[in-house]
């Protein structure tokens, strides 16, 4: 079992079950009402089973939260280019969705990214042909698929 | 009894092709890599990760065969990093380490780069690392200069402009293994190098 899925366990049960007020005020008159302490184990043991398929549940639907995100500018002086994108792990290395905007008077090139917590490779494609790894960050050689690729950590 | 068949009757989590892959790859290609994605899962392994580098496969033209094989090559890369690394490593860290090993460098140093760095994330300074090995060093001169930097506790902003540094003192050669070395002694002397 991952730490991931020990750690989502604990917090989805620490979490209240909610409950309407005429289902609680209900069974409250039934605990108080029982004649005998079997039918009021036997109404507990019925809450208790309800709340495990709810935290089921809750697992199977996952995190409620979302994670933080931070913005990161990227630059690229680029003083040929007609056209520049960045592609990579946070725009599912999709050619076009991410453009860099000409800053005015000048050859660099520059967007702002809103990424989470991760390592995420990306580059640069200039003119929809040519890829440019990151001046300004680590890069590896790319074995699968050649040339560089550029690594951004957010912690 | 009837409760617990419709709690088992629910789909779980991980059982479903990730959609991207459908949308990109060919069906062959996509059921290759959704199975190599399954596999990893059960090995609790990140698939993401896996999903992405076929993504980046489809988006500069590689053949399906290529891409399965890059997905094969990083999930036994994140397997092995996390045998060396620890098993509570990250998912950066375990692409990270994959980065390291696939561009030469030493198996053994991931555990030694674990223990100098303590509790702080490898995912920056391993891709540092890996950085020095694409720009030419030898894996035992980036992984000493490495382990020595995390024993001093460099910062990560330090760590990356400590490599493009190194880019400009050129091709690595005895000149420059010496400027590398100086490089590490006044940086882990706290001297921080910036651009």
């Amino acid at each position: 079992m991952s730490d991931g899925l020990i750690a989502r366990v604990a917090r989805t049960l620490r979490e209240p079950v909610p409950v309407s007020q005429g289902f609680d005020r209900r069974l409250s008159e039934r605990l108080a009402g029982a004649a005998n302490a079997r039918e009021r184990r036997l109404v507990r043991r019925a809450g208790l089973a309800v709340a495990a398929l709810l935290a089921f549940l809750a697992l199977q639907l996952g995190p409620v939260s979302s994670p933080a995100v931070r913005p990161v500018e990227l630059v690229i002086d680029l003083p040929e280019a007609g056209s520049v994108t960045v592609v990579g792990d946070f725009n599912d290395w999709d050619r076009s969705r991410t453009r860099l905007e000409r800053v005015a008077h000048s050859s660099r090139w520059r967007t702002t990214l809103r990424l989470g917590e991760g390592l995420y490779r990306y580059a640069f494609l200039v003119d929809g042909e040519q890829w440019f790894p990151d001046p300004g960050r680590p890069s590896a050689a790319d074995p699968d698929f050649g040339g560089q690729v550029s690594v951004l950590a957010v912690e | 009894m009837a409760l617990l068949v419709v709690v088992l009757a629910l789909p779980t989590r991980g059982v479903a092709q990730d959609p991207r892959l459908a949308a990109r790859l060919d069906p062959s290609t996509a059921r290759r890599v959704d199975s190599l994605v399954q596999l990893n899962a059960r090995a609790g392994l990140p698939g993401e990760p896996l999903v992405q580098i076929a993504l980046e496969g489809h988006s500069k033209g590689a053949t399906g065969e290529r891409i399965v094989a890059a997905v094969e090559a990083l999930g036994a890369g994140m397997a092995r990093s996390r045998d060396l690394l620890g098993p509570g490593s990250s998912s950066a860290e375990l692409v990270a380490g994959a980065m390291w090993l696939r561009s030469g460098g030493a198996p053994a140093d991931l555990s030694e780069f674990r223990t100098a760095g303590g509790r702080r994330s490898l995912a920056l300074p391993l891709s540092v690392a890996a950085d020095l090995l694409k720009l030419g060093w030898p894996s035992d001169e980036a992984g000493t200069a490495m382990r020595s930097l995390l024993e001093a506790r460099v910062a990560d902003a330090d760590l990356v402009a400590f490599s493009k540094r190194l880019d400009q003192l050129g091709k690595p050669s005895a000149r420059t293994a010496d400027a590398l070395r100086q490089e590490v002694v006044r940086m882990t002397a706290g001297q921080a190098v910036r651009p």
